[in-house]
């Protein structure tokens, strides 16, 4: 089985649990493959694995966050910290097993694993729920529900 | 003089806002500016003090009618078939007494039955609103678990009536709401006034209805509503009762149909988990290494609280309650996540029992790697919204008493330690936010939400002769999200969540006074607490709907502590801040005087804007509930702002579902 093939394999599982309400495979080849996920607060996030780069990158995981903004930095100061050696093991991304980074592109944060060991079952699994916790932890741990609201489209009355 | 005593009389000797004054006084008092304009021809200049010489005007005292008490003191009367016989009503209202009915809240209107219920020898409270009143029959529900009824008058009554029926439904109560329909002989000729047809306006919001048609068998259709009320999830039964129904004569039992015992018209039967389910679930937990418990309202209603713990401390495995009662597990016990949300998200299984609303996976604080096991009382609910690795149909008491006893004892350190360092950051983040608020407070001389949230909860823990007794609910926007933080249970029933699932802004201050009433009466968890004041920290956008019924408060001698955050704004104004032509209609007029129209319906008024006067009126409001049962009402001045994150960070967010404010699921 392909890396391209292992990783799509490994979000169908999500999708298969009811963690994505959406999941498709989109072209895939020449060691990079294409994922469309619809997922928190009803948003289509783009998956793309690169087998010569070893990443997986998702194109934007958080819209409307100027590279200048407060925001941004606190995003930024969150990511380090699940990668602090104090938090335990099931919590942590492991920096010799993955490394991680964003970008910023007109305010969409994209974020990039680079998987360091090959173990693309702890780097797929780490993403998924790094991503979640960006939604369950870091924008409920800061002044950003006006924020989700107007970012998201959201009624204010059902924020989810 | 005990030590809350001396905390009620210091409080007022430092100099607060007002005087502690007996209930007499402070009646006197408060009738004085609304009487006295009256008596001066009520005209609209009468009503500012400086026109009329209040000293010269004789002023009757709000009192209590002496029929009021005569009426409260009458023994019950059931009905019977000798002489002129049984109504239907009471035919009804003799089922509900079987049935252990706990109480009956309404506004006259349905006059056969609500008459008939009382008379029998149901509790039974009449009010100034009926959607108020259907939400202090739910209030009831929820601080108990049993069974309550609610009635309105035919038509105007009971649509009123609706938020709250659907309030009760998304919670799940067993709410009995009873109305009647007129005559069956004036259907569709609009035969004078309030006739309708109630059933339809219920559809979506009840678990079974019934318009009564065929008066023979309305011992029949009684048994249809308790069933429905005491089987499988609870859920409101309407049944109206058209006059034919209602006022029917019965002198013999054969003329009745189905007329025999609740024994026979409903089972007590209970599924009980089967014996493979139960080894597979225990391997499950012994293989997890850091195990979670969602207790559910399944759990409360089916009184599983006491095997819940056992069955948590016997497996070290965390458990967080959900739905519109807390208290299940004691929010202090190092086994409870409710205040640590970042445990959540490193739970590796999940058992959800008695989660009678089910949240859809990233709705809930969880990790996407977590199994699942479910147990429900009804198969057919299995796998909706959550897919499930394991699925058990069972009694939630039953399944924790089968569980208690197959599960093997196992100790989890690394998951103990790491729940209370969740607790501790969570609670040192609570407390910085608590620190924010009271520099805002004291530079803008207004009460922001976390000072009268954590105040609140600190009174209760210290100001009081037993913190267990207090039983604690509200809701609003900004006060519902700030107060879920900082409010503690510590025992099953202790606090309740108004605003659970349905998100109703209004129903908390009746629904409060509900729970009142079950504490006065002691019923079910409420039982050893009777007399206890309740707490209701709520909004100024919740409390016009429900204000009136300090009156019915009043009355019956139910003494609540009403907290009012005035922050003169529906809570959610924020959502006007860029549009500049909407914001006017999120707007109420500035420093509107709450505290003054609750002594004009006979409670105790108190009106604060800095922490120090919030803590010597909570003392003094303690004080008059505690012992006179004389309720009170706190308006705390505040400013809209801050609940915009822009203008006082961090403003509001929303509480993690599950944990301490959360309202959903």
């Amino acid at each position: 089985m392909g890396a391209a093939e292992q990783v799509g394999d490994l979000l169908e599982y999500y999708a298969g649990r009811g963690i994505f309400s959406g999941f498709s495979r989109q072209q895939q080849g020449a060691g990079r493959a294409r994922f469309l996920l619809r997922w928190h607060r009803d948003q289509l996030f783009e998956w793309v694995w690169s087998e010569a780069r070893q990443t997986l990158r998702i194109s934007c995981v958080l819209p409307a966050v100027p590279a200048d903004s407060a925001m941004y930095r606190s995003l930024k100061a969150w990511l380090a910290a699940r990668q602090d050696e104090a938090l335990p093991a099931h919590r942590r991304c492991d920096r010799s097993k993955v490394a991680l980074k964003t970008y910023n592109r007109g305010g969409d944060v994209a974020l990039t694993l680079h998987v360091l060991d090959g173990d693309l079952d702890y780097a797929v699994k780490k993403l998924v729920n790094l991503v979640n916790e960006i939604y369950q932890d870091f924008l409920s741990s800061g002044p950003y529900f006006d924020w989700m609201v107007e970012t998201f489209e959201l009624d204010p009355d059902n924020p989810y | 003089m005990n030590k809350p005593e001396q905390q009620a009389e210091q409080a007022v000797e430092g100099g607060a806002a007002t005087s502690s004054r007996s209930r007499r006084d402070f009646l006197r008092h408060s009738v004085a500016g609304v009487g006295a304009a009256v008596a001066a021809g009520a005209s609209t200049r009468a009503f500012t003090a400086d026109q009329v010489n209040v000293a010269d005007v004789t002023i009757p005292s709000i009192r209590i009618p002496a029929d009021f008490t005569t009426s409260l003191e009458e023994a019950p009367v059931p009905g019977k078939f000798e002489g002129r016989g049984m109504s239907g009503a009471e035919v009804f209202a003799q089922v509900c007494v079987k049935e252990e009915l706990a109480a009956l809240f309404c506004c006259p209107g349905n006059y056969t039955v609500i008459n008939a219920l009382a008379a029998a020898g149901i509790p039974a409270y009449g009010g100034r609103m009926e959607g108020s009143m259907c939400a202090m029959a739910d209030g009831f529900s929820r601080a108990t678990g049993e069974v309550t009824a609610t009635s309105g008058t035919e038509g105007p009554g009971f649509t009123n009536m609706i938020m709250n029926i659907a309030a009760a439904n998304a919670a799940r109560t067993p709410l009995l709401v009873l109305a009647s329909n007129m005559m069956l002989a004036g259907d569709d000729r609009e035969a004078f006034i309030q006739t309708g047809y109630q059933q339809p306006l219920t559809t979506g919001i009840k678990k079974y209805g019934k318009r009564l048609i065929d008066p023979s068998r309305v011992h029949e259709y009684g048994g249809y509503a308790f069933r429905e009320l005491k089987s499988g999830i609870p859920g409101p039964v309407h049944l109206d009762f058209p006059a034919e129904v209602a006022r029917a004569r019965f002198k013999s039992p054969e003329e009745l149909k189905d007329y025999y015992d609740k024994s026979q018209y409903r089972s007590t039967s209970r599924p009980y988990p089967g014996p493979t389910e139960i080894v597979q679930v225990v391997k499950m937990i012994d293989k997890a290494q850091r195990p979670l418990i969602v207790a559910g309202q399944g759990v409360f209603q089916r009184k599983g609280w006491d095997a819940l713990v056992k069955v948590a401390e016997k497996g070290d495995i965390a458990v967080a309650t959900s739905g519109p009662t807390r208290g299940a597990i004691s929010d202090d016990h190092r086994l409870c996540v409710m205040a640590a949300p970042d445990a959540l998200l490193s739970a590796d299984l999940v058992i959800f029992i008695g989660q009678y609303c089910m949240p859809s996976p990233g709705e809930y604080r969880l990790s996407p790697d977590i199994r699942t096991i479910r147990v429900h009382p009804e198969q057919n609910d299995l796998g909706r919204n959550w897919p499930l690795d394991l699925g058990v149909v069972s009694d939630e008491a039953l399944f924790l008493e089968a569980l208690q006893d197959a599960i093997r004892g196992k100790k989890r350190p690394a998951w103990v330690d790491e729940i209370a360092k969740a607790k501790q950051a969570y609670q040192a983040h609570i407390d910085d936010t608590y620190r924010l608020g009271l520099e805002y407070s004291r530079k803008t001389n207004h009460l922001h939400p976390a000072v009268i949230a954590h105040e609140t909860q600190h009174f209760i823990d210290n100001g009081t002769e037993d913190r267990l007794a207090v039983v604690s609910g509200g809701g609003g926007w900004t006060i519902g999200l700030f107060s879920g933080r900082y409010m503690r249970a510590r025992r099953p029933g202790q606090m309740i969540v108004p605003a659970y699932q349905y998100g109703a802004i209004g129903p908390d201050m009746s629904m409060m006074m509900g729970s009142c009433a079950a504490v006065q009466r002691g019923v079910g968890p409420q039982k050893g607490y009777e007399g206890a004041p309740t707490i209701c920290v709520t909004s100024d956008a919740g409390v016009a709907y429900s204000m009136f019924e300090l009156d019915t408060a009043a009355k019956y001698g139910l003494p609540t502590i009403t907290i009012v955050y005035n922050n003169n704004a529906w809570g959610v104004w924020t959502n006007a801040a860029r549009s500049a032509r909407s914001l006017q209609m999120y707007l109420f007029q500035e420093n509107l005087r709450y505290d003054q129209m609750a002594r004009g319906l006979g409670a105790n008024g108190e009106y604060v804007r800095s922490v120090e006067e919030f803590r010597a009126a909570l003392a003094r409001a303690w004080k008059l509930a505690r012992d006179e049962k004389v309720s009170s009402l706190i308006n705390c001045q505040a400013l809209k702002e801050f609940t915009s994150p822009r203008d006082y960070p961090p403003g509001v967010s929303l509480n993690a579902e599950p944990g301490v404010g959360a309202v959903a699921h």
